[in-house]
């Protein structure tokens, strides 16, 4: 035998181990999603970085454009309209929105949620000695308009507590330093920001996370639209799962999912983003229910807190904004 | 120069057979042990080091199954046993009071709680919630108001009938404490709950009794691979997931151990136990380097030995080899110092082995070969005196490796035979064939080589002069080597050219006379001459004979020539030819000739050949031609006596 036939018995041999010692991998088809983003490049895209990063989207053969939301070219870029004006889209938004939306028609629907728990909380200095709702009344508590004083008004209502009983005054700035100079003796701000701010000044502080009071909405919440429901839900399907991967691996791995991050907004100051993401972390894994899972108590009550406070008129069905199924949970 | 014991020069030099020697003793000698304690060390320590794993895999699952039962009786004596001692103390009036439902029964039982929480210390805090979370009584006033319907423990304190519902331990949100539950349902609507104080389980697991200086026991959640107790090292944060071999397979409810990379990614023995009351995995791990610190300890030990033992036996063999290659190495060394030159060299190897008695033979052999060397020597100085004496020419060649021919030597004779002849140590060249006649080079290897000899004489000639002449002797005088011998024959050959020349001189002379005594001019009368002419005529004598002829009319103004061919043995056509241009050329002069003595033969001979002599005068004999010749000249002869 020739050497020419040894070479050619060589190749079709390993041509046949190639064929028959790789198994088939299906071919996921190749979609191409625009997500809108809520905000700017920061620590609570981190999920969506890492997603991107670590191969979870190119897994599920999947093109993911990232647009950033927030304020672009003096702007406020509503990320529901800007998903319903964009196809193929997928957004981020919070709950009260989206019922707003549905409410005026908007074809939106979310899909999961980033964060379990609401990061509102009242914050205010040690020394002031706030530990419950209760100690609140007769102090001047600094809260933005709009949702954030819907929160704590039902907080207090839930507390039993007359509205009149603690001063509101409506926050001016996005910072601590009223309640540092001594301005107000409380603000309600996030767990992940004016909490971080304060503790990043090393003064000791309290705060009362309002969803242990009851007061709970989703703020992360992934969504998209009916027409992409309808035309591609095995790709949403695949969005959700590489996008939960990545809500793991921030939550495994914070300081890459910072370092992401940086690779998308590189001014950010790469501490101070990775204190707010570790106070971000518990929100969006609590004990007991998968990642991503969204509870309908949650919707009903934040519906109820809209309706109580006069943002919507009339009850929607809720259940129609949100839908369950894309999310496994560990009951499945 | 120095000398050591044997009286030797010292060794300038490495010999190699006492290296090699060395080197193999040495490399036998360390194959011996290191061959073996590497066989010994990989079976043995294989056999050693699985040992110590699993000694170390059951202190470790025994540290796990105590843990554990530690952790399953502090569980159900302690947190369950105080909860359900709680209930039988007080739960009947704690139910009677949210039966009542009034504001001022929840501070009963807010006092009662903290009261009774003061008795247990399996608990930090002990609070009463109704179906939609929301807490009516706490131990602390600060948990009162709170809605816990938020909580991983709410659904299924709610949902579930069973007396006691254990909610592993979790990290809150907000206040990011580790927190764990027991709740059990009070009536249909309410739910006590008690806040597990952890300290116990905290020190059960800090617990590091019998791990050492790098064993560590933790808890890992099935939740988020958060740790749920701190590590060894207490900086690294708990609420991150860890990962690693054994955190995995704990958490997937497996019990066992392996040897792993721990979630710092060092290597470790490691246990894993599944705590399915705490929904966790208990990890304890001992670092593989401290694990075998004693195996290893064991094996650098053993290691170092078998090195000092290999290098023990190095030395020993070094010492072997040259103990056993010290006298070789004299004895060789004496051989170099002989071969050097150096007869008067001795070895002194003392004993009564063989080596000891080789070197009295070498000794013997020395005085021996001392002596002979010195006959040797005489002989050879007696030899170079009668070469250099001897008035003939010596030149010594040798055959080098590289097929060159070199010039060993040369005596005086030689060189005064030739004086151009090079310098002992030169490479022939053709010059130097040149010099003493040989055509080639090839000639000497032919002798050197080949044994084949030859001779050839050289005569080197200026002119006439003889400058030098030699017979030359060319003989094999050893394997590739040869010698020339060079036979002055300068004065020889000077001689004989001498001879040469004085035996030509004396042939030219007697030739001369000769012929002038073979054409003799007889002047007669005046004016007559006789040319008698005697023996065979060829061309040359017939030249001569027709000058000579030609010579005497002149110097006797003759006018008659008498030919007289008496003596003449035979006349061929050859000879009448001359004979008619004599006569031609004596006419020419004015002379007439007339031929005598034709004999009866030569008649003939003339009349055979067709010459014509008609216009010649010809007479029978001498006497006749005188007459005639006489008469020509117009002398008549008278005889006195008859006038």
């Amino acid at each position: 035998m020739t050497s020419a036939k040894y070479w050619i018995w060589f190749i079709l041999i390993i041509a046949l181990v190639n064929c028959t010692g790789q198994p088939a991998t299906p071919t996921l088809p190749a979609d191409a999603i625009n997500l809108q983003m809520s905000w700017i490049h920061e620590y609570s895209a981190s999920p969506l970085y890492s997603a991107e990063k670590n191969g979870h989207f190119a897994t599920q053969n999947l093109s993911v454009n990232l647009i950033e939301g927030g304020f672009q070219d003096g702007n406020f870029v509503d990320p529901i309209q800007s998903a319903l004006d964009t196809v193929n889209s997928i957004g981020m938004s919070d709950a009260a929105t989206l019922i707003l939306a549905r409410a005026a028609g908007q074809p939106v629907v979310a899909i999961a949620t980033i964060t379990q728990r609401s990061p509102s909380v009242v914050i205010s200095l040690a020394e002031d000695n706030i530990q419950t709702p209760q100690d609140l009344i007769g102090k001047q508590v600094a809260v933005a308009e709009g949702g954030a004083t819907h929160l704590i008004t039902t907080m207090l209502t839930m507390q039993n507590i007359n509205r009149d009983d603690v001063t509101i005054v409506p926050r001016t700035d996005f910072g601590i330093a009223p309640l540092l100079d001594g301005s107000v003796d409380a603000l309600l701000g996030w767990i992940t920001n004016e909490n971080v701010m304060l503790e990043e000044t090393e003064r000791e502080g309290n705060i009362l996370l309002l969803s242990d009071y009851g007061v709970d909405t989703y703020n992360f919440v992934v969504f998209t639209t009916e027409e992409m429901l309808q035309n591609k839900p095995d790709a949403v399907k695949r969005f959700i799962t590489a996008l939960m991967a990545g809500v793991a691996d921030v939550i495994a791995n914070p300081e890459q999912a910072i370092d992401y991050t940086l690779s998308y907004a590189p001014s950010l100051d790469k501490a101070a983003q990775l204190r707010r993401l570790e106070a971000f972390i518990p929100l969006m894994q609590t004990p007991g229910t998968a990642i991503g899972q969204m509870s309908p108590d949650i919707w009903a009550f934040t519906q109820q807190i809209m309706l109580d406070n006069g943002l919507l008129d009339t009850a929607i069905t809720i259940e129609d904004v949100y839908r369950l199924d894309f999310i496994t949970t560990s009951d499945e | 120069m120095t000398y050591d014991k044997s009286g030797l020069p010292p060794q300038t030099t490495p010999i190699p057979f006492q290296h090699r020697l060395g080197v193999a003793l040495m490399l036998f000698a360390a194959l011996l042990v290191i061959i073996p304690a590497g066989i010994l060390n990989r079976v043995t320590f294989t056999t050693l080091r699985s040992a110590f794993q699993q000694q170390t895999f059951n202190q470790l699952a025994a540290t796990n199954s105590l843990k554990k039962s530690n952790l399953d009786h502090w569980l159900e004596h302690d947190v369950a046993g105080q909860m359900q001692l709680m209930l039988d103390l007080n739960g009947a009036i704690i139910k009677n009071w949210l039966a009542r439902g009034d504001f001022t029964t929840y501070t009963n039982i807010n006092r009662a709680l903290s009261n009774t929480l003061h008795n247990y210390d399996s608990y930090t805090l002990l609070f009463v919630y109704d179906e939609t979370g929301r807490v009516l009584a706490a131990s602390d006033d600060a948990y009162q108001g709170r809605v816990v319907n938020r909580q991983p423990y709410f659904a299924s304190s709610i949902a579930s009938d069973a007396t006691e519902n254990f909610t592993s331990p979790y990290y809150e949100v907000g206040s990011g404490e580790l927190v764990m539950m027991l709740t059990t349902p009070l009536l249909d609507k309410w739910v006590l709950a008690g806040q597990v104080n952890l300290e116990r389980l905290q020190e059960t697991i800090a617990q590091r009794t019998g791990l050492g200086e790098t064993g560590e026991s933790y808890l890992v959640s099935l939740d988020n691979h958060y740790l749920l107790t701190p590590l060894r090292d207490e900086t690294l944060p708990l609420n991150r997931a860890y990962r690693s071999f054994g955190i995995e397979a704990g958490l997937q409810g497996k019990t066992g151990n392996a040897e792993y990379n721990a979630y710092d990614d060092d290597p470790v023995f490691g246990a894993y136990t599944w705590l399915p009351n705490l929904n966790a995995a208990l990890i304890t791990e001992l670092h593989v380097d401290e694990a075998t610190a004693i195996f290893n300890e064991v094996r650098v030990s053993f290691i170092a030995l078998s090195l000092g033992l290999a290098l023990a036996s190095l030395i020993a063999a070094l010492f072997a080899a040259r103990f056993v290659t010290r006298p070789v190495a004299n004895l060789t060394r004496a051989a170099q110092q002989i071969a050097a030159g150096n007869l008067d060299i001795r070895t002194h190897i003392n004993g009564k082995n063989e080596i000891a008695a080789l070197g009295q033979s070498f000794n013997t052999m020395t005085d021996k070969l001392r002596t002979s060397m010195q006959e040797i020597g005489q002989r050879e100085t007696r030899l170079r005196s009668l070469i250099e004496a001897l008035p003939i020419g010596m030149m010594t060649y040798h055959v080098e490796k590289n097929g060159q021919t070199a010039l060993d030597d040369v005596n005086p004779a030689a060189r005064t035979l030739l004086p151009a002849a090079p310098t002992a140590g030169t490479i022939i060249d053709t010059a130097h064939c040149e010099m003493v006649g040989i055509d080639n080079l090839q000639r000497y290897q032919s002798v050197a080589l080949d044994g084949k000899s030859w001779q050839t004489s050289q005569v080197n000639q200026t002119n006439d002069t003889i400058q030098s002449a030699f017979e030359l002797y060319a003989f094999q005088t050893a394997p590739q080597q040869m010698a020339l011998a060079f036979l002055d024959t300068t004065e020889q050959r000077r001689g004989q050219l001498e001879r040469e020349k004085l035996q030509q001189q004396i042939i030219e002379a007697q030739k001369h006379a000769i012929a002038e005594l073979s054409t003799p001019i007889i002047p007669l009368l005046d004016g007559i001459i006789i040319l008698p002419l005697i023996g065979s005529i060829d061309s040359a004598r017939a030249q001569d004979i027709l000058r000579t002829l030609l010579k005497g009319i002149s110097a006797y103004r003759a006018r008659i020539v008498i030919l007289d061919i008496t003596g003449v043995p035979m006349v061929d056509s050859g000879v009448a030819n001359h004979l008619n241009k004599t006569i031609q050329a004596a006419r020419l002069k004015g002379t007439h000739t007339i031929i005598t003595g034709i004999s009866d033969a030569v008649a003939e001979t003339i009349v055979d050949l067709g010459i014509d002599w008609g216009n010649v005068d010809t007479m029978r004999d001498l006497q006749s031609g005188l007459i005639t010749a006489l008469g020509r000249l117009g002398i008549a002869l008278h005889n006195k006596k008859k006038s």
